[in-house]
């Protein structure tokens, strides 16, 4: 009997292993759970596949909320308002190139934009073709950076002029580029074992099969209350907001990471930062485009909590720094009596994004004759 | 592979289940096997360094024991010359190299160029376990083994070949030939002892880490107060993160019938620095007395030449936990503190009682010298130190870690010491207690635990 157990168990815990070696179906499961909530439920959805493997509150509720489970975070994300394209609408002949991150990233976005033809939205934070601006159309950028992203923007080190084959432009673009993690292994043998073998995700890959089910929440959040109640503890990627409304990004509150916004920013740096936007905007004219605009979204943290300790400001030091076209967020988040981004998450709202795209609106329009 | 580890928990699961599934003649392959997966999923060409050593040792041993006297003395020489040799290639090297630099660059010298690599995982700690075996078979207390397969376990059994105990050949070679039967009680005891171990390393070390690990990196920053909490906490974190290893280290080795050595035995409890040097790292200390403080002359030479003994061996010992003037300062102050001791023993100045008062000054004492050990510089360490004696007594951490926070570290410290102190006779309580702590430990290490995969202490080593 002893022996069968033992059997029993070797067998389940050689298939789990077998599992969190196959780098390419975690790689799917990851983007399953990422994607789950923000999809319709389909009938295949109810295949096992989904509910043993897919079916986690680590997205669902915010990311913040992911990373620590506290229970008195657990919001339901409400869903964004699309903006599709309007075909009836009378030809503009122009065409918007947005450069972004996550808070743009996976939105319908196409007729958001009054004067436009067209939205193309490329994710920074990912590989994309060099851009070829369309010479028949009128072409603007608008760049757009969540303000912790600025302090380490540098146009030579991202993937914005790293290019790959396919050229950008609006008469080739036609999906919106989604990462597609890679899972491609090396040819010899022995270099693929030992990519399998050892793979360093492994652990982390287990995580995810074994711990990443809803089931388990109930366990995280009892774990995470007793923990944030006993000890005041919180992972390192969380902080809680002085009014213990809302979780933040720690990064964007612990003065020991770069973009914190309580970390003491010099004027050279804001230099080097407004050095290296007005470089990219050079380059952006220099292919094509009539005009590029700045937009940066504002951390929770400096709209909410920056009272905390001694906000840098750097998003104002910036937008008064730099020659070009800014689309200026801070006062009107500030002023805004409405919540604008999720309590549970590091990003806008719906009506943060809606917030945005009507002063987006607002300072495109006067540029367009 | 880290001990707190899924992926750990899961290779243990297979590794112990197919080991008693397999008839014994494969058993040594298997575990070889395992030992190698675990070493290489760190970096997997270090192996290569193992296994060089190894063919060196296994070779030795065998020629030690067929030659003559004078022939004996060489082979185990060129052992040790090659075990040093790449421990002061790997470890040392660069030290070396920097500190030339440092004199050389003064006049403007020629420069020695660096060498750009990590350090060989726990390369101390097999090393000393290989030559423990070459000097035991030169000494005749072992017989050089002939089966590579089980002499490359001796080095490399995976539940102590990157962070000890140290073993020794008579101890762990009979126990590799030997069949081991699974018996439930040994088996549920390595259960226990895996899950003390954890417990001291999720709940008590990484916790404490929170704290002294932000501390310790900007000490500037903090007030007298915030060091001095860290300096203590400090003790406790290396303590639990080290011995928490070790108990896993044990425990797992009992799971496959294997008896790993005591290493730790309450050193926080010690009355003066010789008692604590008697129950911390013992694999370690006793590793020292047997291959290098007694082939000194040990406590037979002459007082002045025990003194200058004692220093020697607690400065290599420093300098065994890192190539950095830090640790050797370190082993410098335990080595002081020694000759301290015994000075005063020699002229018969014996305080008897004041048990309490002993026990502060000598835990106070080693808190002090911790203070080298952890931190970045030895610059910072007087800092530090200087810093912690100017006074100041308001708590600045807070964003760090809270005061209910400190409250609940306090508390878990007291509760390790009970818990130990409960815990010192486990192996003698019937096997349904101890699964049920087992069980309640497990438990405890999910709630309370912090799962970020930090890396043990002493790995670096």
């Amino acid at each position: 009997m002893r022996k069968i157990i033992g059997i029993i168990i070797l067998i389940i815990s050689l298939g789990v292993l077998l599992l969190a070696m196959n780098q390419s179906f975690m790689n799917k499961i990851k983007q399953d759970q990422y994607f789950d909530h923000l999809t319709a439920d389909n009938p295949g959805k109810h295949k096992l596949y989904y509910k043993a493997f897919v079916k986690t509150d680590r997205w669902r509720y915010g990311d913040l909320y992911g990373l620590c489970f506290l229970p008195q975070y657990k919001f339901a994300l409400e869903p964004f308002k699309t903006y599709p394209a309007n075909n009836k609408k009378p030809a503009t002949g122009n065409i918007l190139y947005i450069i972004g991150d996550s808070f743009l990233a996976d939105k319908t976005l196409a007729g958001a934009f009054d004067k436009f033809d067209n939205v193309i939205f490329l994710d920074r934070r990912f590989p994309f073709g060099p851009i070829k601006p369309d010479t028949t159309k009128n072409n603007y950028m608008l760049m757009e950076f969540a303000e912790r992203n600025l302090v380490d923007y540098d146009l030579t080190k991202t993937p914005e002029i790293q290019w790959p084959q396919k050229n950008i432009n609006a008469k080739n673009f036609d999906n919106p580029l989604v990462f597609q993690p890679s899972s491609s292994l090396p040819t010899s043998i022995p270099d693929r074992a030992g990519t399998i073998l050892f793979n360093k995700d492994l652990s982390r890959n287990l995580e995810i099969l074994l711990f990443y089910n809803k089931i388990f929440t109930p366990f995280k959040e009892f774990k995470a209350y007793i923990n944030y109640k006993l000890t005041g503890w919180l992972p390192k990627e969380v902080a809680v907001s002085s009014d213990k409304k809302r979780l933040l990004m720690n990064i964007t509150v612990d003065t020991s990471y770069r973009s914190s916004a309580f970390r003491n920013i010099s004027d050279n740096e804001v230099k080097t930062i407004s050095n290296n936007l007005n470089a990219a905007q050079n380059y952006y004219r220099s292919i094509g485009f009539k005009q590029v605009i700045l937009s940066v979204v504002p951390n929770p943290v400096s709209i909410y909590d920056d009272k905390r300790m001694n906000y840098n400001h750097l998003l104002q030091r910036v937008e008064k720094n730099n020659k070009f076209t800014v689309n200026s967020l801070f006062d009107r988040y500030k002023g805004d009596d409405k919540n604008l981004y999720y309590r549970s998450d590091g990003h806008w709202n719906p009506y943060g994004l809606d917030t945005w795209v009507k002063t987006t609106n607002a300072t495109l329009d006067p540029l367009i004759k | 592979m880290l001990f707190n580890s899924l992926l750990f928990l899961l290779f243990f699961i297979i590794v112990t289940i197919t080991y008693y599934l397999l008839p014994h003649r494969f058993r040594w392959m298997w575990l070889l096997a395992a030992s190698f997966y675990f070493y290489m999923y760190f970096k997997p060409v270090y192996i290569l360094i193992i296994l060089f050593t190894i063919i060196v040792d296994y070779c030795a041993g065998i020629l030690i024991e067929r030659a003559d006297q004078k022939h004996k003395k060489f082979y185990l020489l060129a052992s040790i010359v090659t075990n040093v040799g790449v421990l002061a290639y790997f470890k040392y090297f660069n030290f070396l190299a920097e500190n030339i630099n440092l004199l050389t660059a003064s006049f403007r010298g020629p420069q020695i160029p660096l060498i750009n690599f990590l350090l060989p995982i726990g390369l101390s700690f097999h090393t000393f376990q290989a030559m423990s075996y070459t000097i035991e078979v030169y000494r005749g207390n072992q017989k050089a083994e002939k089966h590579f397969g089980i002499y490359s376990l001796y080095v490399m059994f995976y539940p102590q070949m990157v962070a000890g105990p140290i073993e020794r050949p008579q101890h762990i070679l009979p126990q590799l030939h030997r069949e081991n039967k699974f018996n439930s009680n040994t088996f549920i005891a390595g259960l226990l002892f895996i899950m003390m171990g954890l417990f001291k390393k999720v709940v008590i070390a990484d916790r404490l880490g929170l704290y002294v690990d932000p501390v310790f990196s900007d000490p500037h920053n903090h007030t007298s107060l915030d060091l001095l909490l860290a300096t203590y906490f400090f003790a406790f974190q290396i303590y639990c993160d080290f011995s928490g290893y070790s108990d896993i280290a044990i425990g797992t080795a009992l799971t496959l019938g294997i008896v790993l050595m005591k290493n730790f035995n309450m050193p926080y409890l010690a009355h003066n620095v010789s008692e604590f040097w008697k129950r911390w790292h013992i694999s370690l200390s006793t590793w020292f007395r047997d291959y290098v403080y007694i082939p000194l002359g040990g406590s037979r030479v002459a007082f002045p030449l025990i003194c200058v003994n004692l220093l020697v061996v607690f400065t290599i010992s420093g300098l065994w936990h890192g190539a950095n003037w830090k640790y050797l300062i370190w082993g410098l102050i335990h080595g002081l503190l020694l000759v301290i001791y015994q000075s005063l023993k020699k002229l018969k100045i014996e305080v008897k009682g004041f048990t309490f008062i002993k026990w502060l000054i000598t835990f106070n004492l080693v808190c002090l010298a911790w203070i080298f050990f952890r931190a970045n510089t030895v610059a910072d360490a007087f800092y530090i130190i200087g810093k912690i004696f100017s006074g100041s007594l308001t708590y600045s951490a807070n964003y760090t870690m809270p005061v209910k926070g400190l409250y609940y570290c306090a508390i878990i410290i007291l509760g390790l010491m009970g818990g130990e102190w409960y815990m010192r006779n486990a192996t003698a309580f019937s096997n349904r207690k101890k699964l049920l702590l087992a069980l309640g430990i497990g438990v405890a290490c999910y709630f309370f635990g912090i799962f970020t995969e930090a890396q043990f202490i002493y790995f670096q080593f």
